[in-house]
């Protein structure tokens, strides 16, 4: 897969990881008595933090840093910086406890795109080995 | 057999389609020839000139502007540059690094990890490393 089409990819799990957490934060608080309004710049806000949040994943490819988990480490503090400063800037929290709430649908979201990458690559290895598989020689 | 020749305007379009009651063995010899098999490449060992089939070559790789094959258990130094071996060889090599080309035939097994590099382990146990942006070149050749 390209790095275009990764970052495409990328994206798009990260907006869908927001979206479901959101969805599901509404609706646990929709059924719990409580309301929770999106601003009209929500929607846009949260595919603008796709973009941007899966742009440190370019540091995951980078072979200089090692070991791999030091790349993860730098990777999540950039997206948790990007995070924060897309919260602080579209008002998706205004207090420790609406920000922690924020972390915690973060947190979620990051499992959520690492869970649907492996995926991802578990279903590509998987083609190619089984189409491998019909030309391989016999040694 | 009756036999068409089709002219195209790129390497991708180029295919071979055989339509045959059985996979004869000179049907078989046609496939290898057609898919760059059967041909031998002066390779050099120890000073020493020995011509090699393709079809036992594992991968090449460009080491200080020289080339080196792998087969099975050896290595020989070839005095072909890596893009004169990827038009000579054929359509089961491809590159997969600037500094590799791989023998499709050759792979046991391919598996990535979570930074997105692919490696893969050749029938002789040996592991190399496959660029993700010629994933999809390999894909593409397994027409996937």
């Amino acid at each position: 897969m390209s790095k275009i089409k990764m970052l495409f990819f990328q994206t798009s799990f990260i907006s869908l990881g927001i979206f479901l957490a959101v969805g599901v934060a509404q609706a646990v608080m929709h059924f719990t008595g409580n309301t929770y309004a999106t601003d009209w710049y929500f929607l846009l806000s949260v595919i603008l933090a796709g973009v941007l949040c899966s742009l440190p994943s370019f540091v995951l490819n980078a072979e200089k840093i090692k070991p791999f988990f030091v790349r993860i480490i730098i990777q999540f503090t950039l997206v948790f910086a990007a995070v924060s400063l897309l919260g602080w800037l579209f008002k998706w929290y205004s207090d420790i406890i609406s920000y922690l709430f924020v972390i915690l649908i973060f947190i979620f979201v990051y499992a959520f795109v690492w869970i649907m990458t492996k995926w991802f690559y578990v279903k590509e290895d998987k083609e190619i080995n089984s189409a491998l598989d019909s030309i391989r020689d016999e040694e | 057999m009756q036999v068409k020749f089709e002219k195209v305007d790129s390497p991708e379009k180029e295919e071979a389609f055989i339509k045959a009651q059985s996979n004869t063995e000179d049907i078989k010899a046609a496939i290898e020839i057609l898919e760059g098999g059967k041909r031998k490449l002066p390779l050099i060992k120890d000073g020493e000139t020995i011509l090699c089939e393709t079809t036992a070559f594992y991968y090449i790789e460009s080491v200080d502007k020289r080339s080196f094959v792998y087969t099975k258990d050896d290595c020989f130094e070839t005095k072909l540059r890596l893009y004169e071996l990827e038009e000579t060889l054929g359509a089961y090599f491809l590159r997969i690094s600037k500094s590799m080309i791989v023998n499709l035939k050759k792979i046991k097994g391919v598996k990535s990890d979570l930074s997105g590099r692919m490696e893969a382990t050749m029938l002789n146990g040996e592991k190399i490393v496959i660029s993700r942006s010629y994933v999809k070149e390999i894909k593409r050749r397994l027409d996937l």
